[in-house]
């Protein structure tokens, strides 16, 4: 079982750090974190780094740039100056940030029209036709060309061209 | 008290400093300097100059010890480098080699 790394209060570490475990930081760290585990960033602790590891939970303070494999996640008590890049991102209220986020590095490539497709069968005349629905089943379709198949007929053209402009809106 | 403590799969190029006691299981080159104890495990490789209040051995260390009050080389651990310490313990089957000097703060 990894073991767990953990820099206490009174402790500053300035240079590279590199491991296959967990970190719990509790003080400060200055230069770079790379790890194959979870990085904790307590309340009081504070990081001026570049840090990489799976997930990173912050509490306290963080300047420079993270990167997480998995997730990202930015407590009450947190006050982060950092570009943060990370499939899943989680900033809580009361949270202080100010950076770039980038979650588009996913390692599983989702469809990029995930948030559209559910647009389609909110439309009030998908009722007239169910046939509407398949709309989600070829997610990477763009929804205009659904649109324009099965709802033609039916629909006023005005509905299509709002249909693309929250199309370009995403 | 609070320790400061770098797990076995851990690697620190650069300076620990601080005001913790410190347990080292992995890797350190650079530097360790604290008001504390220092605690080099049997799994650690230590590459650095280490100024502290104790120092405990049983690992690998190369470098300088500044200690203010005890250093002690266990049997399984390896040093070298020159002690300064005004107590020191070198056990039966520790390797050293390096100078020692027990005149601190006389």
């Amino acid at each position: 079982m990894a073991a767990t790394t953990v820099i206490a209060a009174g402790s500053v570490v300035r240079g590279h750090l590199t491991g296959q475990e967990d970190l719990l930081l509790q003080g400060r760290v200055e230069g770079s974190v790379a790890l194959q585990g979870n990085l904790d960033i307590e309340a009081d602790a504070r990081a001026d780094a570049t840090i990489e590891a799976v997930t990173v939970r912050i509490q306290g303070t963080v300047v420079g740039r993270v990167v997480a494999r998995e997730g990202i996640e930015l407590s009450a008590s947190a006050r982060v100056r950092a570009d943060l890049v990370a499939p899943r991102l989680v900033i809580a209220e009361g949270a202080l940030f100010a950076g770039a986020i980038d979650m588009s590095g996913a390692p599983v490539a989702r469809p990029v029209f995930t948030a559209p497709a559910p647009a389609a069968p909110a439309q009030p005349v998908a009722t007239a036709s169910p046939v509407g629905q398949p709309s989600l089943a070829p997610v990477g379709q763009p929804s205009l060309a659904l649109g324009d198949d099965d709802d033609d007929p039916e629909l006023p053209g005005g509905v299509d061209a709002k249909n693309i402009a929250f199309k370009k809106k995403k | 008290m609070a320790i400061t403590h770098i797990g076995s799969t851990l690697v620190i190029e650069g300076e620990i400093s601080g005001s913790d006691a410190v347990v080292v299981q992995g890797r350190v080159k650079g530097s360790i300097e604290t008001s504390q104890g220092v605690v080099i495990e049997n799994s650690a490789h230590v590459e650095a100059n280490l100024t502290l209040d104790t120092l405990e051995v049983a690992g690998d260390v190369k470098g300088n010890v500044t200690a203010a009050s005890r250093v002690e080389i266990k049997p399984e651990g390896k040093m070298v480098g020159d002690i300064k310490a005004p107590r020191i313990l070198i056990a039966d089957g520790a390797h050293f080699k390096g100078n020692i000097d027990m005149d601190v703060g006389r």
